[in-house]
């Protein structure tokens, strides 16, 4: 049997008798991020709810100042709630998000055709409450320019004098955007789940090993530094690429349970989609292993070679930071960047988006290329003598 | 048969190992003596090809190392200093692992792992995780996997360091045995007495300099002292680096 064959089932067998890659492989990508993207979908989803279904709960004190008021409130799906003795208190306890609080003056003031002032108390630094208070600022504005129009029209004037301008709020964190950047997750955690199931592997395979005082044993054998480095990095590779492949199927099954449709987004991942993906991620899997054991080399100890090989599971994430702000047009470059290139090109898979041949061949290629680079990098790393530590 | 002609390693500014020459003979013991830090590892790393020399030859069988790097190495079992095992393998497949790598496979395999474990007494553990073995335990199945491959020559670091008495007793009885069937063996050591007891030819090396060589008897006659350990510490001029 190839000698590089045998170091590849060697460690293949040895670290599937560690429970801690296995968890690692098993664990971060496929349920981890499956999980989060649950829970995120959900919340997503019952906030859209809220948004537009759910009355707006809104304690008032002094409601019976302004029945009106509170006739139109009604109408507006709001649920007025008798208030508290302290409205500024019981808002800055956290107690209440808002409350509305109708001042004794409120009628008399009205009836004078004077500005009639209502009180709304909020913590704006309370984010959740944030999306309520803009609801009920929406509608007592709603009630003002309602009032304001009766007024002018009893005095024989447009209400339009009042409106020399419109403004159309367009919302782009739309459900739509909402929905792309929770879709820019699923690549993240593809990759990075990739990246993670060889983690491990590439630090035991290399800085475990020496720590472990059995790297210079290994070095006496027969077999070359290159046969050893290829068996270590196809073993890592095969570690992450399974791990990136239950990620996806892990995904996959997720999607199908949940509400994606009420987003605006496809629920399922079609088994040639997934094919694609898998296509697209496999060569960053060689690259990632690659730069891993390449690290690895220069580590002393598991401990040091952890640290450092956790910026490399970071790297991931960059392209998410930078798609999260609008994606970008995908230009040729871009599918030319390994990590960008998976990104984007996984995105536009998931969306349903065909990717051409030419973006294929290029990422592919140039992930591929670099990755061999950084195998050449590897071996070359294992032949330094200072590799005995 | 292995030689070692005119080695010279440095590291940096350090000079590790200056014109280190002898040769170890088949079916004889030959110990490398010297304190802490005179170059009997880095001897022993050029001569396993897991270090280069910076000038000089090491020859295992009259195969060149560096040059017919993999012949070299296959003539050759090595037990490294502090070697350490797969904890998750158990003795049997960090031995196998070994083995395969020499290029033996299948019933021959299997057979020669048989013979180890039953020649290094194994059998309590061959089967077990090596995780939690002891230093004596580990020690034989690094010595296992180092004649697995049936080496005409075995190159020992300090085999017997952190071994207990009983540990020590049984692995000199073991090298006996190898020397008796016919191997060379080149072992290292800082420990005058188990040198003494075992070695037919001896070279001291001090200050990465080999100062004196040949059988027990021959030294002492170099060095014109009646006992061994005065002639080691005059050869290597002091009592430095010394146990007893």
């Amino acid at each position: 049997m190839n000698r590089t064959l045998i170091v590849f089932v060697k460690e293949l067998v040895d670290n599937l008798r560690d429970k801690r890659t296995i968890t690692t492989a098993l664990f971060f990508g496929p349920i981890f991020g499956p999980l989060i993207f649950m829970v995120l979908i959900n919340m997503t989803v019952s906030l859209a709810k809220e948004e537009f279904d759910l009355p707006l709960n809104l304690p008032v004190v002094g409601a019976q100042n302004a029945p009106n008021l509170m006739q139109f409130l009604k109408e507006n799906n709001v649920a007025v709630q008798p208030g508290p003795k302290d409205p500024k208190q019981a808002v800055r306890d956290k107690e209440l998000a808002l409350v509305l609080v109708v001042p004794e003056q409120y009628a008399q003031d009205f009836r004078d055709g004077k500005p009639a002032v209502l009180e709304l108390y909020s913590d704006s630094a309370e984010a959740k409450a944030s999306k309520q208070v803009n609801r009920a600022e929406r509608i007592l504005n709603a009630y003002g320019r309602q009032l304001a129009a009766q007024r002018l029209l009893v005095r024989g004037v447009s209400p339009q004098v009042m409106q020399p301008i419109v403004v159309e709020e367009v919302d782009v964190a739309s459900q739509r955007a909402k929905a792309a950047m929770l879709l820019a997750m699923i690549p993240y955690f593809v990759i990075a789940g990739g990246l993670m199931g060889g983690f491990y592997l590439a630090a035991d395979t290399t800085a475990g090993e020496r720590e472990r005082n059995s790297l210079e044993p290994l070095l006496s054998t027969a077999a070359t530094r290159a046969e050893l480095v290829i068996g270590k990095l196809g073993a890592t590779a095969v570690y992450s690429a399974a791990s990136l492949i239950l990620t996806l199927v892990a995904y996959a099954i997720t999607m199908q349970f949940l509400p994606l449709e009420e987003l605006g987004m496809r629920g399922v991942i079609e088994v040639l989609t997934c094919l694609k993906i898998i296509g697209l991620s496999l060569p960053y899997v060689v690259l990632g292993a690659a730069l891993m054991v390449s690290i690895a080399s220069f580590t002393k100890t598991y401990k040091e070679a952890q640290t450092y090989l956790t910026f490399v599971t970071l790297i991931p994430i960059v392209p998410l930071f930078m798609t999260m702000f609008g994606a970008p047009r995908t230009e040729l470059w871009m599918v030319a960047t390994p990590t960008l290139s998976q990104h984007l090109l996984v995105t536009q898979l998931l969306k349903g988006d065909s990717v051409p041949l030419l973006h294929y061949a290029v990422s592919i290629g140039s992930t591929l290329a670099l990755g061999l680079v950084f195998c050449f990098v590897a071996v070359r790393l294992y032949s330094r003598e200072r590799i005995l530590g | 048969m292995i030689e070692v002609a005119a080695l010279h390693k440095s590291f940096g500014k350090v000079r590790a190992v200056e014109d280190v020459s002898f040769a170890a003979p088949d079916g004889r013991i030959t110990g490398l003596l010297g304190p802490n830090g005179a170059g009997k590892s880095t001897t022993l790393r050029m001569i396993a090809t897991v270090l280069a020399p910076d000038s000089g030859t090491v020859k295992v069988d009259g195969r060149v190392a560096g040059v017919d790097d993999t012949a070299a190495k296959l003539a050759m079992g090595v037990l490294p200093h502090n070697a350490g095992i797969y904890p998750r393998l158990s003795a049997r497949e960090n031995v196998r692992y070994f083995g395969r790598l020499a290029g033996m496979r299948g019933p021959e395999l299997e057979h020669r792992i048989d013979e180890l474990v039953e020649w290094l007494e194994m059998g309590d553990f061959a089967d077990r995780r090596a995780q939690g073995f002891s230093q004596g335990q580990r020690t034989k199945v690094a010595l296992a996997r180092a004649l697995v491959h049936r080496p005409r020559n075995v190159v020992l670091d300090e085999p017997t360091n952190g071994l207990d008495v009983m540990a020590t007793r049984s692995l000199r009885e073991l090298i006996r045995r190898l020397r008796d069937q016919g191997h060379c063996v080149l072992f290292s050591s800082h420990v005058m007495q188990e040198v003494t007891m075992l070695c037919d030819e001896i070279v001291i090396i001090g200050k990465g300099r080999v100062v004196a060589a040949g059988t027990p008897d021959a030294i002492r006659a170099q060095t014109g002292v009646s006992d061994l350990e005065d002639a080691f510490v005059k050869a290597i001029g002091g009592e430095e680096g010394l146990v007893r």
